[in-house]
């Protein structure tokens, strides 16, 4: 008990990032995916990975705005689990959308900018996926927290992605690029001395 | 040491709840399976670049010649249907008064052009935010409004045909797109003595009616659906893709392996948003050479598309497409011929062209476009 006391956040950010795929799968299996479930699929797991990148791009301000550790030490997890969900969006996209045809793919990418920014977030996501571990923070030194600036370009390259998909209704792809748009200024500089001050005279 | 206490277990708690809303809601997220929004009902009070783009494809052929200039004289058919037809505009005509009779000034000024302004030939399937439409938008409307619009567009369709319009408009809630954003556009003045047109259009439906005195013009017309089977089980356009895939595997089954044209499905129709159209590279095999069966088939994707038309229009067109020689028709297929998987189909004869295009989406993303080389957009009436 004292333990799920200490890691509850741990546990948190594991079922954010495993529950809803076992939901899928039961869904899946369950033939509750509508008529095309692979369109639901990939519609879902998209939703999912900016979902899980956007709660891993929060921890670093929660953390430096409430004094709350443990958010940082949830944020390799979620961010791992959220581009998994972009692998699998990304996954279901070939098969689904591209019937694992190359040319066609590629004429698709080129044709609609919201596939081509959208697998360029993916693909600034690999290699922060890549060294996100223990080891390569150590192995990369200063050079891991410049590489890890690669986030600021995917996470508006994702909601950009979102905006631009044939839809007319915008209202959760503007909530969405909002959102990242805050938590992009929410690392700004000026702001961030200003919320610390605040929080040592409240602690005084 | 109680404050810094009672602020984590404010942060723990409001970590907690906002996970746990947020893991609801995540995991219950299937936007497109959720329907947002009724589709428009049938009215109460009744039961770009104007220029097109040239397309760069081999197969796109003469399809960006512009054929010359039509002489307009009127067929026998439509003068034998004139009455029928003269009933029709004349509903048609009261119609489009009646709707812009309740409209303001404003959304008048908004809905109506000149016949003769170059917005009559501007025209696309996709979605009002990648193409902007002008007129007025279902969603402009109030109830009485909408009703007097959607009279207009039943006093112009068969009634398979209005039903089509909203199936294939009720189908954007499966896409997270508003099923009103269909916007109503009028060129001239309705049952004038001269020509008047209006228009219906909106993401994956176009309807274009060009009327001069008793007779009508009714091309080009594009029906899209996406996804091909609504979460609702409903599929807008069955007949348009099923028909077609038993003729091509009937024609493979006895040889005719030409019809397949290319192995590859094209990705997207070849006239795309042209002004004008002219025949394009003939491709497949001609109709005449089908068997009974075949050209039964051939007659039910005809009539798929032109039984959305009131009775005497649809009449006309075929008589006119008969005439014209049905046997000189080609059926021509790109593509999988097993379903859920890219295709593309080509009927053309000598007055008009069907393109069909399931390429995308997995092949669950239909455009289809009927093209008249001489009755488009009404030149022959103008």
């Amino acid at each position: 008990m004292d333990w799920l006391r200490r890691h509850w956040h741990r546990v948190l950010a594991h079922a954010a990032g495993l529950v809803p795929i076992a939901i899928l799968a039961f869904d899946y299996a369950g033939g509750r995916l509508g008529a095309i479930p692979e369109r639901a699929a990939m519609l879902r797991t998209g939703a999912l990975s900016l979902a899980l990148l956007i709660a891993a791009f929060a921890c670093t301000p929660v953390a430096s705005f409430s004094g709350w550790r443990g958010a940082v030490q949830i944020r390799r997890a979620l961010g791992l689990y959220g581009f998994a969900y972009a692998g699998l969006h990304i996954l279901i996209y070939a098969f689904y959308d591209g019937q694992l045809d190359l040319e066609f793919i590629l004429r698709d990418l080129s044709e609609r900018p919201a596939m081509s920014v959208g697998m360029a977030a993916f693909a600034l996501l690999i290699p922060l996926a890549l060294t996100s571990t223990s080891g390569w923070q150590r192995r990369l030194g200063k050079r891991w927290r410049t590489l890890h600036t690669l986030i600021y370009v995917a996470m508006p390259l994702s909601a950009l992605h979102f905006l631009w998909l044939d839809r007319d209704i915008l209202d959760a792809p503007i909530a969405v690029a909002v959102v990242i748009g805050l938590l992009l200024l929410a690392r700004w500089p000026p702001l961030r001395r200003a919320v610390a001050r605040l929080r040592r005279d409240f602690a005084r | 040491m109680s404050n810094r206490i009672s602020r984590r277990k404010v942060i723990k708690l409001a970590a907690l709840g906002g996970a746990g809303s947020w893991l609801a809601a995540a995991c219950a997220a299937a936007p497109q399976t959720t329907q947002p929004a009724q589709p428009p009902q049938a009215p109460t009070s009744l039961p770009a670049p104007a220029r097109p783009a040239v397309d760069p494809s081999p197969a796109a052929g003469a399809a960006n010649q512009v054929p010359p200039t039509p002489a307009a004289p009127p067929s026998l058919t439509e003068a034998v249907q004139a009455d029928a037809t003269g009933t029709l505009t004349h509903k048609m005509a009261d119609a489009a008064t009646r709707f812009l009779a309740t409209l303001d000034d404003a959304q008048r000024a908004k809905a109506t052009y000149a016949f003769d302004d170059a917005e009559r030939l501007r025209w696309h399937w996709t979605t009002p935010r990648n193409f902007p439409r002008n007129g007025l938008s279902l969603q402009e409307m109030n109830r009485e409004q909408k009703d007097a619009a959607l009279a207009l567009l039943q006093s112009s369709l068969s009634a398979l045909g209005f039903q089509k319009s909203l199936d294939i408009m009720s189908l954007q809630n499966d896409l997270g797109n508003d099923p009103e954003a269909y916007f109503v556009t009028v060129f001239g003045a309705p049952g004038s003595n001269g020509v008047w047109a209006w228009r219906w259009e909106g993401h994956h439906l176009s309807r274009h009616f060009t009327i001069r005195g008793d007779r009508v013009a009714v091309t080009p017309f594009f029906h899209g659906a996406w996804p091909t089977v609504s979460n609702t089980g409903l599929r807008a356009m069955p007949r348009e893709e099923d028909a077609a895939r038993e003729l091509i595997r009937s024609l493979v089954a006895i040889g005719k392996t030409e019809a397949i044209f290319q192995e590859r499905s094209l990705t997207r129709h070849v006239t795309w948003n042209s002004e004008r159209v002219g025949p394009l590279e003939p491709v497949g095999v001609l109709v005449g050479d089908f068997t009974t069966d075949q050209q039964a088939l051939v007659h039910e994707i005809i009539h798929a598309y032109l039984d959305v038309l009131p009775e005497p229009i649809a009449s006309d067109h075929l008589t006119r497409l008969q005439n014209a020689g049905f046997e000189q028709m080609r059926f021509g297929w790109a593509g999988a011929l097993e379903p859920r998987r890219p295709h593309y189909y080509r009927l053309q004869g000598p007055t008009f062209l069907l393109e069909f295009d399931n390429s995308r989406n997995g092949a669950t993303h239909i455009h289809s476009v009927w093209r008249d080389f001489v009755q488009d957009f009404g030149y022959h009436l103008i």
